[in-house]
C-alpha cells in the first residue's frame, strides 16, 4: 500500500475520519486543526460540533437560533461541552424590573438575565431534540448490501448514527461579569420564603418590606407570577446527555441564580455533577453573606429528589464590601426566612449524592450546621422530651427518610476572604473578616452608618436555643470593629462548639476529609483546638486533615499567615502506629499555651502519641512522647468522662 | 444451525498483487456475524446454500488473517448474544479495548515491521465488512497516537507538511485559544 505524507488519516474516508475525530479528545483536535489546511478544513466542524460556545447571549430567542444554525451544519452526536457566556446587561434602575413574566413552561422571567436562562433552556430542549427526536439524515442508520456499499455514491454513516456520546456533556453557563449597583435583587430575595412543610417559594408580601413603590409593585407582581405557576418546574423539556453542569458566577439574582440553577438541572435527568461558582466581585452589605447561605439552600430545595445527581461543589467567594458611602437598606431577611428543617425530613433529597462539597464564605458553616440537622435529630436521645420511650424513638428514628443517604464525603472549607480587589474602597483582611482596613484608617468609623435594622443571625443549636439575637449595630461606647470582631468571636466560638457536636453524631458512613476553619481570637482557638481535639478522638476517626487556621489578635501584619496545621496519620484499623500530630506554630504569642491545651487534651484520649512541633522560622523541633506508641484503641465507650486540664482541675466536658 | 457450524470466507484474488491470493478463511458462523456484510448477505439468501463468501474488495491476506483471529476471539457465545451486540445502534457503548486488544494492535497490527501500514489496513478491511467493535478500537488506536501531541508532533508522526502562512497560523492560534 502506497503512502502518502498524512499517511493514515489523510488516507482514511470522511467516515471513519469522523470516528477518528470522535476518539480524540478536544487538546489533540486542535492540535490537528493546527497541523495543516487539510485538516483544519476536516476538523474545524466537528471541533465546533463537539464543542458548543455561544457567547454573548442576550436573549433566548439567541439561543435557540444558535442552536438551530448549529444544527444545520453539525450532528450532535458528539456533543461533549456546551459553554454559554451571558450576556452583559445594562444597568438597572429600580424602576426598571417589572420584567416580570414567565414562559411557558413556568420558568421565571423577571429580567433579560432570566431570559437568557429560559433561552437557554429551550436551547437545550433543541439539542435534546436533536439528540432524540427524529433521525436527521446523518444520524439514520442505512441498510445496505455489499452490492450497494460499493457504490461510490452511498455514503453508510456507519458509527455516526450513534445517539448521543455516551459519556455525557458539560453544561457550563458563565456569566460575562456582575451587574452593577443593582439592589432590588436583594429585596426581591427578601421577600422570598421557603414553605417548610410544602418547600414551595411562597412570597411574603409583607409591606414593611418593600421600601418602595416601586419595589412594591414588581415584587407583586413577581409574587403573582410565582403564586400562579407554584416556581416549581414542570419538568417537560430537557436535554439528555448533560452529565456536568458548572454555572459560574451567581453574583447578582442570588435567589434567583439558584432558582434557575436548579430549575435547568431538573431538566437534565442525566445530570452527575454540579459545580457552581459565585463571583467574586460583589458590592452588597454585610448581611449578604448570610444571605448567600440560603443559596445553597435553595438550590437543595429546587433540586428534584429524583436527580441523579452524585456530587454537588459549590464555592461561595468570602464577601466583601462596597457601600460607597451610601445608606444601604439592610433588610431583616434572616428574620423572614426560616430554614426549611422539617422538609428534610420529609423530603429524601438527592438519594444518589455521594459528595457534598461547600467552600468559601465563612457563612457556608451556617448551611453546613443546618445540613447537619438531620442528623442531629436522628441521634440518640433527642427525642428524649418527646414521652416515647427509647424503642419508640428509635423505631421513628429509623422510619425517617435519611437525607443523603449515599453521602460518602462531606467537605467543608471555610475561609474569611480570599481575594483582594485593591480597587474597593473597603475590604476584609485576609486574616479577620471583621478587621476593615478601612476601620484602621478611618477612627471613625464611619464605613457603618447607622441602620435601624438588627442583625438576627439563626444558629442552629443543640437543644432548644436555636436564635442569637446580635444587635446590628454596637451597643455601649465601642467602635465598630470593636464589636464585630467581639460578635465573630462569639460566632466562631459558637461555630466550633455546633461543630464538635455535630461531628459527634454524624453517622460514620459520612466521612470528614478535611476541615478548615479560621477563628480569629487566641483564646477562642485555644478553646477550640482542645475541644476539637477531645472530639477528634471520639469521633474524627476518619478524618484524614484538620486544619485549624489561628489569627493572633493585635498587632496583625497583613503578610504574615498564622496557622496551625494539624495532621493525623497512621489511625488505622491495625492500630499499630499512633497518629502523629503536627503543629505548624506561627510567631503566636499564645501558642505554647495552646500547644500545651491540645497536647494535654490528646494526651488524656491517646497517651502514646507522637507529637512533633513545628517552628513557624527555623528548623523543626521533634518533641516524641514515647517510642513505641502502643496500639489505638478504635473506639472507647462513651461515657460522661471529665478530662483533667494540666494542673489536675477537671473541667466539664463541653456536651 | 449449531454454534459450532463454520463458513468460509474468500478473499478477492488480485493477480497483480501477490499478497491477494484467493485465499479461503474458515471461520466459526457466529464469529463472522459479527461482520455487517456476512451478515446482510445471510439476511439475504439462506447460508446453507453458499459454501463460500466471496469478498468484493482485495484484503491482504495477512490483513484478513488478522481478522478473522479477532473475529474469533470476540466470538459471541450464542446467537441471542450476537443479536444483542449487533441490535441498533441506541444502545451504543464505547468499546473497551481489553488486554488481549490491546496485545493484538500492538503487536501483530502496529508492531512486526507493518507500523501504521498495518493498522491502516486493519481500520480499512473492518469499515468495508461492518465489524464495528474493530473499526472503533483501530480509530482508538490512531486517536490515541494523537494524544496529548503538540501540532509540531502530530506533524512529526504523521509526515504532515505545513502549509500555513505564519499569519495564518497565528489566526487559527488565536482562534483555538477561545475554546480552551
Amino acid at each position: 500500500m502506497a503512502t502518502s505524507p498524512n499517511m493514515i488519516l489523510a488516507m482514511l474516508p470522511n467516515e471513519v475520519l469522523h470516528l477518528v475525530f470522535g476518539f480524540a479528545d478536544r487538546i489533540s483536535l486542535l492540535a490537528l486543526k493546527q497541523t495543516c489546511k487539510q485538516f483544519e478544513a476536516l476538523v474545524r466542524p466537528y471541533l465546533w460540533c463537539r464543542f458548543i460556545y455561544v457567547d454573548g447571549m442576550e436573549d433566548c430567542e439567541n439561543m435557540v437560533a444558535a442552536m438551530d444554525k448549529i444544527a444545520d451544519k453539525n450532528d450532535f452526536h458528539k456533543v461533549e461541552e456546551v459553554r454559554v457566556v451571558l450576556g452583559v446587561e445594562e444597568k438597572h434602575e429600580h424602576n426598571d424590573q417589572a420584567h416580570c413574566k414567565a414562559d411557558e413552561d413556568g420558568i421565571l422571567l423577571t429580567d433579560r438575565f432570566q431570559d437568557s436562562l429560559g433561552g437557554l433552556i429551550r436551547g437545550l430542549s433543541r439539542i435534546d431534540e436533536l439528540f432524540t427526536g427524529e433521525p436527521t439524515v446523518v444520524g439514520r442508520r442505512m441498510k445496505t448490501t455489499p452490492a450497494l456499499r460499493e457504490r461510490s455514491d452511498v455514503r453508510v454513516p456507519g458509527s455516526l448514527t450513534r445517539p448521543r456520546n455516551p459519556a455525557g456533556y458539560t453544561l457550563r453557563i458563565v456569566r460575562a461579569r456582575p451587574l452593577e449597583n443593582t439592589t432590588y435583587h436583594r429585596d426581591f430575595g427578601s421577600s422570598l420564603y421557603i414553605d417548610p412543610i410544602t418547600f414551595e417559594l411562597v412570597f411574603q408580601d409583607d409591606p414593611e418590606l418593600c421600601p418602595t413603590v416601586e419595589h412594591h409593585h414588581g415584587m407583586l407582581e413577581w409574587a403573582r407570577v410565582v403564586r400562579q405557576h407554584k416556581v416549581r418546574p414542570k419538568i417537560r423539556n430537557y436535554a439528555r446527555g448533560v452529565t456536568e453542569l458548572i454555572w459560574e458566577g451567581w453574583d447578582c439574582l442570588e435567589d434567583l441564580g439558584p432558582e434557575a440553577l436548579g430549575k435547568i438541572a431538573n431538566r437534565l435527568p442525566d445530570l452527575k455533577v454540579i459545580r457552581a461558582n459565585m463571583m467574586t466581585r460583589h458590592q452588597w452589605d454585610v448581611g449578604c453573606d448570610i444571605i448567600r447561605s440560603r443559596l445553597i439552600f435553595l438550590l437543595l430545595a429546587y433540586l428534584d429528589k429524583a436527580l441523579p445527581v452524585e456530587e454537588i461543589h459549590i464555592h461561595i467567594p468570602a464577601f466583601s464590601i462596597r457601600d460607597e458611602g451610601r445608606e444601604v437598606p439592610f433588610s431583616n431577611h434572616l428574620s423572614r426566612f426560616r430554614f426549611p428543617t422539617q422538609a428534610w425530613f420529609t423530603l429524601g433529597k438527592l438519594q444518589n449524592l455521594r459528595v457534598l462539597n461547600l467552600t468559601g464564605a465563612h457563612d457556608c458553616y451556617a448551611t453546613f450546621c443546618m445540613l447537619m440537622q438531620p442528623f442531629d435529630k436522628m441521634s440518640p436521645g433527642y427525642e428524649s422530651d418527646s414521652g416515647d420511650d427509647e424503642r419508640t424513638a428509635d423505631a421513628k428514628r429509623r422510619s425517617r427518610p435519611r437525607l443523603f443517604p449515599k453521602l460518602e464525603i462531606l467537605r467543608l472549607e471555610i475561609r474569611p476572604y480570599d481575594g483582594h480587589e485593591k480597587d474597593w474602597i473597603f475590604q476584609y483582611t485576609p486574616h479577620d473578616p471583621f478587621d476593615l482596613i478601612g476601620t484602621r484608617s478611618d477612627p471613625e468609623d464611619r464605613i457603618f452608618r447607622p441602620i435601624d435594622q438588627r442583625y438576627v443571625m439563626n444558629f442552629p443549636r443543640p437543644g432548644i436555643d436555636w436564635d442569637y439575637h446580635l444587635p446590628w449595630h454596637p451597643p455601649g461606647p465601642q467602635t465598630y470593629t470593636q464589636y464585630y470582631r467581639k460578635c465573630y468571636k462569639f460566632l466562631s466560638t459558637n461555630i466550633i462548639k455546633s461543630f464538635v457536636h455535630r461531628y459527634r453524631r454524624t453517622p460514620k458512613t459520612s466521612v470528614i476529609e478535611a476541615i478548615t476553619i479560621r477563628v480569629v481570637n487566641a483564646v477562642t482557638a485555644c478553646h477550640a483546638l482542645q475541644k476539637l481535639t477531645v472530639a477528634a478522638y471520639d469521633r474524627f476517626q476518619e478524618v484524614d486533615v484538620v486544619r485549624l487556621g489561628l489569627n493572633d489578635s493585635e498587632p496583625r501584619p497583613f503578610d504574615r499567615e498564622f496557622s496551625f496545621t494539624w495532621e493525623r496519620r497512621a489511625l488505622r484499623d491495625n492500630g499499630t502506629f499512633g497518629p502523629l500530630v503536627t503543629f505548624t506554630l506561627g510567631e503566636y504569642r499564645d501558642r505554647w499555651r495552646a500547644s500545651q491545651r491540645i497536647e494535654n487534651a490528646w494526651m488524656d484520649v491517646s497517651p502514646g502519641v507522637l507529637f512533633a512541633y513545628v517552628a513557624y522560622e527555623g528548623d523543626p523541633v521533634y518533641i516524641p512522647r514515647g517510642e513505641d506508641p502502643p496500639p489505638i484503641p478504635r473506639s472507647r465507650p462513651r461515657r460522661n468522662r471529665m478530662y483533667p486540664t494540666t494542673d489536675g482541675r477537671p473541667f466539664p466536658r463541653m456536651y | 444451525m449449531t454454534s459450532n457450524a463454520t463458513i468460509q470466507i474468500q478473499n478477492k484474488l488480485n493477480e497483480k498483487n501477490e499478497s491477494v491470493s484467493g485465499k479461503i478463511f474458515t471461520i466459526n458462523r457466529l464469529a463472522a456475524m459479527q461482520s455487517g456484510v456476512i451478515r446482510v448477505m445471510a439476511q439475504c439468501c439462506e447460508l446453507d446454500e453458499i459454501k463460500v463468501i466471496p469478498l468484493h474488495v482485495a484484503i491482504p491476506d495477512h490483513t484478513l488473517g488478522l481478522i478473522v483471529e479477532w473475529l474469533d476471539h470476540h466470538k459471541p457465545a450464542t446467537d441471542s448474544e450476537l443479536a444483542e451486540d449487533t441490535q441498533s445502534s441506541d444502545s451504543y457503548k464505547r468499546v473497551e479495548m481489553t488486554e488481549w486488544d490491546q496485545k493484538f494492535f500492538d503487536d501483530k497490527v502496529t508492531g512486526a515491521g507493518s507500523n501504521d501500514e498495518g493498522l491502516l489496513r486493519i481500520i480499512f478491511a473492518a469499515n468495508y465488512l461492518g465489524i464495528e467493535n474493530l473499526l472503533d478500537m483501530g480509530v482508538q488506536v490512531v486517536a490515541n497516537m494523537l494524544k496529548g501531541k503538540s501540532a509540531e508532533e502530530i506533524r512529526y508522526i504523521l509526515k504532515i507538511q505545513n502549509d500555513f502562512t505564519p499569519e495564518e497560523e497565528e489566526a487559527i492560534r488565536a482562534e483555538n485559544n477561545w475554546t480552551e
